[in-house]
């Protein structure tokens, strides 16, 4: 299976590739004002408005670096039977890797803050931790028809 | 755990060479193996397949964004992507003389430069466009001549402007030979130039306009325009039988 690895700060992750639909250059985006800090705002792709998340605002609570090599991710996911498209701002999104599909290895436990942190990856003697794309949507309270589960819930921002 | 054994301790010697400061090793050093200058290199060959080399690459994607980049990107981005075309066909195109011609790939056997060719010509036959028989590695095919069977003649224009100005590239210079093979065998004959072999959709060609010479409109499917020239699509099944005819 094919993963892209991308950083967060220093730190680095994977997210499997067979749900993400294209990876775009940081472009303009547009903000929304009382909205909370990770979102970073609305995207113009392809004529689709598409809601941008900033994965580094979201896990680490600082902004992404706005570098070459930082990058949205455009992921799919369903929802109530119809797709949707999010888009993840990442750093240093310039490497793909094959991984055998055992190579995804739960940790056995998730915070409830964060249950998007899945398991770990092992790449060469490094351990890469592993993003579930299934369960990010659930962290985000503003998307369509979203059943929120708490988490970020204390993002003082939150409208 | 993942990788096997061997694998990780060779990965492990390019990694200790990471971390070791070596600015731009590889324009010291060069990019090939060739002295045993780099320990790195004897296992990887080529610079491209080193980590360090990778690592450097990447870091220039680590500078600042220019706010106009984001710009043009989001301007970019919002119009609808530019899917490639699909069902598309490969042609080899070439030229004879002043005529640009394209013929399906899948009948190009191969290309080959005239000059070590030695072409013999068959006594007591005159045909013009049968020109005699060639050896291509070791097997005898015949040779034949597009310009005569699509009756191309070469312009006085081009004649006089070659000769004219010195400053034209000399054509002969890329002459080649080009075999076609069929069920029956395989045809060689001479072309003026070959551009390659490219992509062209199905729905860019056009009808061959009525003021086109007899003999070339026969052979000719379609004709497309491909950079600033109009190429002439051949039917290579026509093609081949003409040919097997004309040498009967």
């Amino acid at each position: 299976m094919l993963a892209l690895l991308f950083h967060i700060g220093e730190t680095k992750y994977i997210i499997k590739c067979d749900r993400i639909r294209e990876i775009a250059p940081m472009v303009a985006l547009k903000e929304v004002p009382h909205s909370p800090a990770y979102f970073s705002g609305y995207f113009n792709y392809r004529g689709t408005i598409v809601p941008v998340i900033d994965l580094c605002r979201l896990i680490q609570n600082i902004p992404c670096r706005k570098r070459l090599s930082t990058r949205i991710i455009l992921v799919e996911y369903r929802r109530k039977e119809t797709s949707h498209i999010l888009g993840l701002i990442a750093e240093r999104v310039a490497e793909a890797v094959k991984k055998p599909d055992d190579a995804f290895i739960s940790a056995g436990i998730r915070s409830r803050k964060a249950p998007y942190l899945g398991g770990i990856v092992m790449e060469e003697d490094e351990m890469i931790q592993y993003l579930e794309l299934d369960r990010l949507p659930d962290c985000i309270d503003f998307l369509p028809d979203s059943e929120t589960t708490a988490c970020d819930g204390d993002d003082p921002e939150t409208d | 755990m993942i990788s096997p054994g061997e694998k990780t301790s060779e990965k492990t010697s390019v990694k200790t060479s990471v971390e070791k400061p070596m600015a731009e090793c590889w324009q010291k050093i060069g990019v090939w193996s060739k002295e045993k200058s780099c320990p790195v290199l004897q296992d990887v060959i080529h610079c491209r397949n080193c980590e360090v080399f990778i690592q450097s690459g990447r870091r220039l994607l680590d500078q600042d964004l220019p706010d106009a980049y984001r710009e043009e990107w989001a301007g970019i981005m919002a119009s609808e992507k530019e899917e490639e075309l699909f069902q598309t066909i490969s042609l080899v195109l070439f030229r004879v003389e002043t005529e640009w011609l394209a013929l399906r790939t899948q009948v190009l056997s191969e290309v080959i430069d005239p000059e070590p060719l030695k072409r013999h010509t068959l006594p007591h036959r005159k045909n013009r466009i049968l020109t005699g028989i060639i050896n291509v590695r070791g097997e005898i095919q015949l040779c034949v001549s597009l310009k005569e069977l699509l009756g191309i003649e070469i312009s006085e224009g081009s004649k006089t402007s070659k000769a004219g100005s010195g400053k034209s590239v000399d054509k002969t210079w890329y002459r080649r030979m080009m075999v076609i093979f069929s069920d029956d065998g395989k045809w060689v004959f001479p072309v003026s130039e070959i551009i390659g072999i490219c992509r062209i959709h199905p729905t860019s060609f056009q009808n061959v306009p009525v003021t086109v010479a007899k003999a070339q409109s026969t052979f000719t499917k379609g004709i497309f325009k491909w950079e600033d020239r109009y190429v002439a699509f051949l039917d290579d099944e026509l093609l081949i039988y003409s040919l097997a005819r004309s040498v009967q």
